[in-house]
């Protein structure tokens, strides 16, 4: 019985006009965000390729340990076609200087974006356009089949109301399915054809769990769209509620979380104190200060932010594509380890080598460069980004699981007689 | 008749718990964006004055920096002034202000301010959506329409009394949210209003409900096109996410995809490499000497000949540093121009949805964002010139003062060559009141709404348009219920 409801849900979806339109929308949306990524990915990898070459031969005429410093860069992450993540916007290149001063981590190729608060990528368009799908596909399941007076017929047969539930849940759940795979598989070729970058096991293994929750993500929705409709008599109420609350949990909510952990958190020392007035050695403490005040704003932010089933989502994914803050922070970390050994070997260099600090003169003999750190980057491993993506992951299968209790609750309850 | 229409309307929306519920929510949004941004105001005009003190008591003869005022009304729309830059270098031999602080800023991306254009521009469309969509389909599909048509009145009275009726009801919770907003910004704000901003204000209240009622007009005219009530609803979302979502976000990455921006590490390269063609001609040797030293000449005719070579390599240095600034700064002009070009380019592709027109009209009525930045990068321009004639007289009287930037000689046989270097200024103490003062004009009210006719006209166009379609629309309506 389950699945002949499944069934017969699935095929009203497919013939309705608000299904075509959407997945019409999400299908030219995906294309258009494949197209411009690959572009952008292209573009990038240019640039690091171009930057690490002019590396290669910048030691070999060093002639002091001053100029003997190291450039860290992060290469353009492959999956930043699944979601833009935010981590690169602070910088993908780290200067160490070592003994020599701070680390400096800038943003070569930076652009200056003012209007756009969401970048047009997969995960986005998933967020908006396959939401808003599952609402309109669920607003009127148990509502409009009550206006309908096709509820009580229903339920006049043998059929117990919770297998009505998982029917309807199944079939809403499959017809969202087939736009996703569809749009998922047709996304793939694309990027598949106008990339020439190989994709290892690994990358496929975080392309397919990415697409697992994106599944999750939407049946969320579903369930959300199923609870409410069960909650309310009329069908116009409960999609009026849907929207409101889309527009709050999608738009409103994580722009105001943000803005509010920049208040609750600022980023300047409340001292008062004057980073630019300071003496030398407190400006590097102080300066410090601001970077970890920053850095926990932003921790803040991320976490309050994905109360909201959208930013966990996002989370989830940029995690899984290595592009969110938290890769940052990875990438930034392995800066400061590969400076502080810099900063050790230059310290023995310079013990060793005391006239060779910071002047030559013709008649010195090469530089001593035994023993030089490398800095090198090793992309985060599959099983870092699972442990850190579980939170939010889990955080989004509970939300499905209570979405669901909720939903069955409430239409155990639900009156379905029709009264005008 | 058209007023007993719209007056129904009215009642039915204010007698509906669900928007007494959703202005309740408005106002909430408002106020809250009000208590931040008064909160947010208070620290940008504290970081102002401080950096404006250090900025009037670093001034010297090299240069002067000049701090951007943040803006009072920055509340109705923001327009990325957080990450524009504040302060502004000018130096005698730069024709451009340098901006300063622009690699600044901590970790936090904001996804967007929550100003009033976004409260309107996000909610209260969506609001409007919600309160109309069923004003047609709906009536027809109660069988109320047909009712109404019977009545000695014509279609295009029932659509203006409906149309008005809508856009008076979305008014008002606007209006209880702004002046909840309002008020909170002007207790808790320590930036006073001046008159012109309580005009300017008054003109994006109305600007917004010219904006809003073209959304009134998208719905009625979806309204008058469907025979469902819900397939309005379902069309009058697509639309909606297509104008508020989709376009004004996707505009950034298809201008990058039709015209890539130049890496900027590209422009810095090109910058150096001027310097370091155009130093190297500079280099000076011993062999210079040599024809001196070792020609036919007496010791004084070669000390004149030496003190000769050494004003003509000084001037030679001016020159090639003259030219060195001036070819930096066609790069970095050029750099500036393509980045121009396709901020332009952006702003005319996400010109596709009317939210695009909204916001640009009210940055400019507000006068904050991209537009003001360039307004005041013009005026520091205009100021420019006073001040390196101002430096130039002074370095003129204090010559003899400056200090050689730079030490290098070169000897042989006892004649010396010195490495020329440019004299610097900046220690001697000159009083900060009297190098030429910055004048910031505020534009007049008239000259902000000039810039931004073309989007208002655009605005009013849209809203004709629509209303001839949705009339044109209604007056082929079959209104038979079922």
């Amino acid at each position: 019985m389950v699945w002949s409801i499944a069934r017969k849900r699935l095929l009203l979806n497919l013939r309705t006009f608000k299904f075509g339109a959407l997945t019409l929308l999400a299908f030219a949306l995906l294309l258009a965000s494949g197209f411009v990524l690959t572009t952008e990915y292209r573009r990038r990898t240019e640039e690091y390729q171009a930057r690490r070459e002019a590396e290669v031969d910048r030691l070999l005429y060093a002639q002091a340990y001053s100029q003997t410093t190291l450039r860290l860069d992060w290469p353009p992450e492959p999956l930043r076609l699944l979601s833009r993540g935010v981590g690169d916007r602070f910088g993908v290149r780290a200067f160490l200087p070592g003994h020599f001063g701070p680390m400096r981590i800038i943003n070569p190729g930076e652009g200056t974006s003012l209007t756009s608060f969401l970048g047009l990528d997969f995960s986005n368009v998933i967020t908006i356009v396959f939401s808003l799908l599952a609402i309109l596909l669920t607003y009127d399941v148990i509502a409009g089949e009550k206006e309908k007076g096709t509820l009580s017929l229903l339920l006049a047969n043998s059929v117990p109301r919770s297998r009505v539930l998982a029917g309807e849940y199944l079939g809403a759940l499959l017809s969202l399915m087939l736009p996703l795979t569809a749009g998922f598989l047709l996304w793939l070729i694309l990027v598949r054809a106008d990339l020439e970058v190989e994709f290892d096991s690994q990358i496929w293994v975080r392309l397919g769990l990415c697409g697992f929750v994106s599944l999750v993500f939407i049946s969320s929705f579903i369930l959300l769209g199923l609870w409410i409709s069960s909650s309310v008599s009329r069908s116009a109420t409960a999609l009026v509620l849907l929207i409101v609350l889309w527009v709050m949990a999608g738009v409103i909510y994580p722009n105001f979380t943000t803005w509010a952990v920049t208040q609750t958190h600022p980023p300047e020392p409340r001292t008062g104190t004057n980073v630019a007035q300071a003496s030398e050695a407190s400006k590097r403490g102080l300066e410090m200060e601001v970077i970890n005040r920053a850095i926990a704003q932003a921790e803040a932010a991320a976490i309050w932010t994905a109360v909201s089933p959208w930013e966990a989502y996002r989370t989830v994914v940029a995690i899984l594509a290595r592009t969110d803050f938290g890769s940052y922070l990875r990438f930034r970390r392995t800066a400061e380890q590969w400076q502080h050994q810099l900063e050790a070997w230059h310290r023995e260099k310079i013990a060793r080598y005391p006239s060779r600090e910071r002047n030559w003169s013709n008649t010195d003999p090469d530089l001593d460069l035994s023993g030089m750190p490398q800095a090198q980057w090793v992309s985060e491993p599959l099983r870092e980004s699972l442990s850190r993506s579980l939170p939010y992951a889990g955080y989004l299968l509970a939300v499905n699981g209570l979405l669901f209790l909720a939903a069955a609750l409430a239409f155990a309850r639900y009156d379905p007689r029709y009264q005008l | 008749m058209i007023w007993l229409i719209a007056e129904a309307i009215l009642r039915r929306n204010f007698y509906d718990l669900r928007f007494v519920f959703l202005t309740a929510v408005t106002l909430l949004l408002f106020i809250a964006s009000g208590a931040l941004f008064a909160q947010e105001m208070n620290q940008r005009w504290e970081a102002y004055q401080r950096q404006a003190t250090e900025a009037w008591q670093s001034r010297n003869l090299e240069q002067v920096r000049i701090v951007r005022p943040p803006r009072t009304l920055a509340f109705i729309a923001e327009g990325g002034e957080r990450n524009l830059s504040h302060v502004f270098q000018i130096e005698p031999e730069h024709s451009e202000p340098v901006e300063m602080d622009k690699t600044r800023g901590p970790f936090l991306e904001l996804l967007r301010d929550i100003d009033w254009v976004y409260i309107v521009g996000v909610f209260l469309t969506l609001l409007v959506l919600l309160f109309s969509y069923d004003l047609i389909s709906g009536q027809r599909e109660a069988g109320t329409l047909s009712l109404i048509l019977a009545q000695p009145v014509s279609r295009a009275q029932v659509l203006v009394g409906t149309y008005l009726g809508t856009v008076l009801s979305i008014t008002v919770p606007m209006l209880i949210g702004m002046t909840g907003g309002l008020l909170l910004v002007l207790t808790i704000g320590a930036a006073p209003l001046t008159i012109t901003d309580g005009f300017r204000i008054g003109t994006v209240v109305m600007l917004s409900v010219v904006f809003l009622s073209l959304f009134v007009l998208v719905s009625l005219f979806l309204s008058s096109r469907t025979a469902y009530a819900s397939t309005t609803l379902v069309s009058a979302l697509i639309v909606w996410v297509l104008f508020v979502l989709i376009i004004p976000n996707c505009s950034e990455p298809i201008a990058d995809l039709l015209d890539p921006l130049p890496d900027s590490a590209e422009y810095q390269r090109r910058i150096r490499q001027i310097d370091r063609e155009e130093s190297s001609k500079l280099r000076i040797s011993s062999q210079m000497l040599a024809p001196i030293i070792h020609g036919p000449y007496s010791d004084e005719e070669k000390r004149r000949q030496v003190e000769e070579l050494q004003r003509k390599l000084i001037e030679a240095d001016w020159a090639a540093r003259w030219e060195i600034r001036r070819m930096q700064n066609r790069v970095r002009q050029e750099r500036e121009r393509r980045e121009q070009e396709h901020r332009q380019l952006a702003r005319r592709l996400s010109r596709l949805s009317p939210f695009a027109f909204y916001q640009y009209v009210t940055e400019s009525l507000a006068d904050t964002g991209l537009i003001r930045q360039q307004r005041f990068r013009r005026q520091i321009e205009r100021n420019t010139a006073s001040f390196t004639s101002f430096t130039n007289t002074m370095r003129q009287r204090y010559a003899h003062l400056g200090r050689s930037s730079g030490y290098g000689e070169i000897e042989d046989a006892g004649y010396r060559l010195r490495v020329p270097h440019p004299p610097r200024f900046e220690h001697i103490q000159i009083p900060p009141q009297d190098f030429p003062a910055f004048v910031d004009r505020e534009p007049p009210v008239v000259e902000t709404i000039s810039d931004a006719l073309w989007d208002l006209y655009a605005l009013v166009f849209f809203n004709v348009v629509l209303f001839v379609a949705t009339l044109y629309a209604f007056l082929r309506y079959d209104v038979r219920p079922g």
